[in-house]
């Protein structure tokens, strides 16, 4: 009991630490929560820690991934005013940004002739990663590949998604803001909210409409792929 | 005096909150096992939850407290989970091309269908 709130304690410090090197310095590479994982697996290994002993220990903050989805109503609905004319339009994106990568992942496990474990916990990539770790446990995949692999997507749309769009000639703000938020989440979102506020609100929505997208169309999605 | 009273008021309302959003993710909890629902459970809490707003059953100003907080340190939640990897080791040290395949080509081909299909789809805007 006391060892697990020691440490809920110096993960949140932790984070906070990282967070504040990221407000002074932003470079996408130094996401506060990619030097969490880091620092802490590293720590884990170099002392010998069982993942098990850590994870009981952290649990109370694990609780709350899944109260931050349900939390994830309130923008939907604050900001559906000003998304309605385009919701049809968003959903139709987010069905192909979040095929395109359950596709893609899809694809690249059969050319290299990966495990279906691993092929599963790569199934659902581009959305937020409470989505992905469920999806993917649904589906038989390790949700902890899952996690990191969703965080290294976003991280890395986040580096070179808005230089890769403005090359593309896709130079709308909405259009941008759409398509960091379907295939980058949170992360995404994140720098399309630092490019242009517009960009930023139509990121937040389309990555949670992506999100409720990937778990009712990807499980089956992805089982039908098996198939073939 | 009313700085105290001011903070205690703030963090009932947070208190508030955070209960609707625990009473939305158990009912969906009893409702995804009674009903054998195929969806995560967060997820049909979130759709309850939605439903609640936008019937005006539920005002947003009483999730506003706890929601702003949630989503802002949103990130902080996936440090169990993505420490995981530390099982995974081995399995990385073996699929790393796949995997590293996955986080580029992920984005890139998701950032240029989605772009394309947005930028035509607002076209005449």
């Amino acid at each position: 009991m006391t060892s697990s709130a020691l440490i809920v304690i110096l993960i949140c410090a932790l984070f906070y630490l990282f967070r504040r090197i990221y407000r002074s310095y932003p470079v996408s590479l130094l996401n506060p929560l990619l030097l969490c994982i880091v620092s802490i697996s590293t720590a884990l290994l170099a002392l010998d820690v069982q993942y098990q002993v850590f994870f009981l220990a952290a649990q109370p903050i694990h609780f709350f991934l899944e109260v931050a989805v349900v939390a994830l109503a309130y923008p939907l609905y604050t900001q559906f005013h000003d998304i309605k004319r385009y919701f049809v339009h968003i959903l139709l994106c987010s069905f192909i940004g979040v095929s395109s990568a359950t596709v893609i992942a899809w694809l690249l496990c059969k050319l290299f002739l990966v495990d279906e474990q691993l092929s599963a916990s790569l199934a659902a990539l581009s959305v937020t990663t409470p989505i992905t770790i469920i999806v993917s446990q649904s589906l038989g995949g390790m949700s902890a590949i899952a996690a990191i692999m969703v965080i290294l997507v976003g991280v890395f749309g986040g580096i070179f998604g808005l230089s890769l769009l403005e090359k593309l000639n896709i130079k709308h703000p909405k259009a941008q803001g759409i398509a960091l938020g379907v295939s980058c989440h949170a992360i995404g979102t994140a720098s399309a909210l630092e490019h242009h506020p517009i960009a930023g609100a139509y990121a937040s929505a389309a990555m949670t409409i992506s999100a409720i997208t990937t778990a009712i169309w990807v499980p089956p999605f992805y089982t039908w792929l098996t198939t073939l | 005096m009313n700085d105290w009273v001011a903070s205690l008021r703030q963090l009932t309302k947070f208190f508030i909150a955070l209960g609707i959003l625990l009473m939305c993710l158990y009912s969906a909890k009893l409702m995804v096992l009674w009903w054998q629902i195929p969806l995560p459970s967060p997820l049909v809490a979130m759709l309850i939850l939605l439903l609640l707003l936008a019937s005006k059953i539920m005002q947003p100003s009483w999730l506003e407290p706890a929601c702003t907080p949630i989503l802002k340190y949103m990130a902080l939640f996936f440090i169990p989970a993505g420490v995981g990897i530390v099982q995974y080791t081995s399995l990385l040290a073996l699929y790393w091309p796949v995997l590293l395949c996955t986080v580029i080509l992920v984005p890139v081909v998701g950032l240029t269908l989605v772009g394309f299909a947005a930028k035509k789809g607002l076209k005449n805007d």
